[in-house]
């Protein structure tokens, strides 16, 4: 399955988005995960089954004022 | 001293950025020193090859409240994204609109801001607005339910001061809501001068960011803040053309003639 994962093209053999999130995030850091532009709620991460093409887009907080 | 927004209470009314710094401990030192018990945040899409500069864990640690910001967000749709993606970023309801497409003046967009305010009062969230002094536009926003204004003084980063000091004047004594003087504030005079003004807080963050010393300049700042507050409730007194004696000179003058 391929995903553009924040618009890098990523080959990827995973189903659930939450095990996407495992392999590319650390535990310890607190992101949001948009797919194709929908923000998923980390609770919802494990039941969010990601399809061939999705987009999908990790943020995290940085400094600004 | 304290104010409240959204039934949320400040001891500080000096809100502070996070942006800007030469690094992480000068940045905490500043804030520290500052005394303000919130301070704003961005979002960007993770770099995930060179990981993160996780500013989070030292912020968490401080016990201050987070506010993250929709800065680089062009219109309407793009700040309630945003503002969805640091609600789970950041597990906060509150948000600080900044809309402006603009990068040379960065001047907030007025139409895109009101339609995202009132969207994101809809969806449960406590909207503090980034805008131009323009006292119809923070009627129209108090009317659609911002839990309070942010007009600029100047600017962003531009350390210019109050550069719109009658239009706050006229927002201040207008509004229902919190008044927030953010942007353009560039030394500590000129936020005890909107705290003087009335103003309920402000917002800085460059002008503590960099300075030589920001620990130092931290501290400047939530003086000023507290003096500039305790002159307000103390009512300052009439600005007046003419002299007005402060002591009683001329008797004094008669009788050595």
């Amino acid at each position: 399955m391929q995903l553009y994962v924040n618009d890098e093209l990523v080959q990827s053999e995973h189903r659930q988005l939450s095990a996407l999130i495992d392999a590319l995030v650390s535990s310890e850091q607190r992101v949001a995960v948009a797919v194709n532009q929908q923000v998923v709620p980390r609770s919802q991460w494990s039941e969010c089954l990601l399809n061939d093409n999705d987009r999908i887009d990790i943020f995290e907080s940085i400094a600004g004022g | 001293m304290s104010f409240t927004i959204a039934g949320h209470d400040f001891s500080s009314r000096l809100f502070t950025g996070t942006g800007k710094y030469a690094n992480q401990e000068q940045m905490i030192a500043s804030i520290v020193a500052s005394g303000s018990d919130m301070t704003t945040l961005s979002l960007r899409r993770m770099d995930l090859k060179s990981g993160s500069d996780n500013i989070l864990k030292p912020l968490q640690q401080l016990g201050i409240k987070l506010l993250p910001n929709t800065s680089g967000a062009r219109d309407a749709k793009e700040a309630i994204y945003a503002a969805q993606l640091a609600q789970e970023a950041l597990g906060t309801n509150w948000v600080k609109v900044e809309i402006h497409p603009d990068p040379r003046y960065l001047m907030p967009d007025p139409i895109e801001t009101l339609k995202a305010v009132e969207e994101l009062v809809r969806l449960g969230f406590v909207v503090m607005p980034y805008i131009h002094a323009d006292p119809v536009l923070c009627k129209r926003l108090e009317e659609v339910g911002a839990q309070c204004v942010m007009p600029l003084g100047a600017p962003i980063g531009s350390n210019q001061g109050l550069a719109s000091k009658p239009f706050l004047d006229i927002i201040i004594e207008q509004s229902n809501v919190p008044v927030i003087v953010d942007a353009g504030i560039g030394a500590p005079s000129h936020a005890a001068a909107a705290l003087e003004a009335g103003a309920d807080a402000v917002l800085v963050n460059t002008a503590m960011a960099v300075a030589s010393e920001p620990e130092t300049m931290g501290k400047a700042f939530k003086l000023a803040v507290e003096a500039g507050r305790m002159a307000y409730e103390s009512g300052t007194g009439q600005v007046q053309h003419t002299a007005a004696a402060s002591s009683p000179f001329t008797e004094f003058l008669k009788e050595l003639s």
